[in-house]
């Protein structure tokens, strides 16, 4: 897989995780916010996921290289 | 057992306990000492999540590069301790409190990988306390009876014990004798084999856990599943033992909802395979023990997430979790016979 197609996964699961407030809230604008919020969480694992993805490949380059 | 493993081994252990029960006492206490509505505490504890999982990973590979394990657990300690000042301020104090896990958590991680290279038993046991210190941090955060003064000083303890005990030899470089060709395939296979035990452990549903004493048998169980885990498959074979123990949880998982004793006896073999996964893992990235374990609570954090979702109603059925077990131990099996046939030569038979 490469990495824009891992990115792509990553940010769509995390899209699918934001709506977890259309089971919780009642108010309209509370769930715009959590959802936003959510998307942001989300986001943020996904970029550490993608940096995670990225030192990995390091890794390995460094240790075959020796 | 020599006396840098035992006072190691204890000191940290301890500290993995105080650590979670302090985020578990702190998390929880918010809401109730702040009367925040109920929408807003499952925001702070899932922000709390995504910080004390997710950034591990990052934390843990800055501890390899910048080679500080113990001050990684003391700075844990540290920000742990300033949370509990912070109640009032519930986002400044979800922050402290999610770094300071992920700060401990990676520390204690690196020096317990590095007590016995290679070998699963140490870095089970120093898991395991995790899920007892859980338990009772949620217990007096759900009290709302907080008191900040004792985790102080506990932590306070802890600091001096992490700053008097003297860390173990930890290895940096990688292995000249292991062979790295299909190491991101190892890595998949055992992140995705922990993504989905972080699926299950938050879709399945228990309901007699609502029984104080079955919740803390639960916990035992989850605690000895951990801490055995490591030495059985350390004595017997990795593959062996969590392989089969995994596969035999599935069944009682299945069941558990329904029986109390299969439940127990299913979260007890199902946690068999955490200290492999993470050695496994660590082994695979040799010199890299803080990024490692950062990838294994990432993985946990990615699985958990499906829980967030409105799929989660239909994935909690007790078949779905049959299932994705099932699934999970192909991949475990697969990605740890990969590893055995390229690092066994770098770290010996397991």
């Amino acid at each position: 897989m490469n990495s824009n197609k891992l990115l792509i996964t990553l940010l769509l699961f995390f899209s699918l995780a934001s709506n977890v407030y259309a089971d919780m809230v009642s108010g309209p604008e509370i769930l715009i916010i959590g959802v936003v919020f959510l998307a942001i969480l989300g986001l943020i694992v996904a970029g550490i996921g993608f940096a995670a993805y990225l030192i990995l490949k390091w890794i390995k380059k460094k240790y075959t290289k020796k | 057992m020599n006396k840098t493993i035992i006072s190691n081994l204890g000191v940290y252990s301890f500290g993995h306990a105080l650590i979670d029960a302090v985020s578990a006492a702190v998390v929880f206490s918010i809401g109730i000492l702040n009367n925040l509505p109920a929408q807003e505490i499952v925001l702070l504890i899932i922000t709390y999540n995504v910080i004390a999982f997710s950034l591990q990973a990052l934390i843990g590979f800055a501890v390899d590069t910048f080679r500080f394990p113990k001050l990684a657990a003391i700075i844990g300690c540290v920000l742990a301790g300033i949370s509990t000042l912070t109640i009032g301020f519930p986002w400044l104090t979800v922050i402290l409190v999610g770094l300071g896990n992920a700060f401990f958590h990676v520390g204690g991680g690196v020096i317990s990988l590095n007590l016995n290279p290679g070998k699963a038993t140490f870095p089970g046991i120093f898991v395991s306390t995790g899920a007892i210190g859980l338990l009772i941090g949620v217990l007096i955060g759900k009290s709302g009876n907080f008191n900040a003064v004792p985790f102080i000083l506990l932590l306070l303890f802890l600091v001096i014990a992490i700053k008097l005990v003297k860390p173990p030899a930890i290895n940096y470089e990688p292995k000249p004798k292991a062979n790295f060709n299909r190491m991101e395939i190892i890595v998949v296979l055992l992140l995705v084999s922990i993504a989905i035990r972080g699926m299950v452990g938050t879709l399945l549903k228990l309901p007699w856990k609502s029984d104080f004493n079955l919740l803390l048998i639960l916990t035992i169980a989850v605690v000895l599943g951990k801490a055995l885990g490591g030495i059985f498959a350390d004595k017997f074979g990795w593959i062996k033992v969590s392989v089969s123990c995994l596969l035999l949880s599935a069944p009682l998982l299945f069941l558990g909802p329904n029986y109390a004793i299969l439940g127990i006896l299913g979260a007890f073999l199902f946690n068999f395979t955490m200290p492999v996964t993470l050695t496994a893992l660590s082994n695979t990235l040799p010199g890299k023990a803080g990024f490692a374990f950062g990838l294994t609570t990432l993985a946990l954090i990615i699985g958990a997430f499906i829980s967030y979702t409105p799929l989660e109603s239909y994935l909690s059925e007790p078949l779905f979790i049959l299932i994705i077990i099932l699934i999970s131990s192909v991949l475990l099996f697969k990605g740890l016979k990969i590893y055995l046939q390229d690092y066994s030569q770098a770290w010996g038979k397991t």
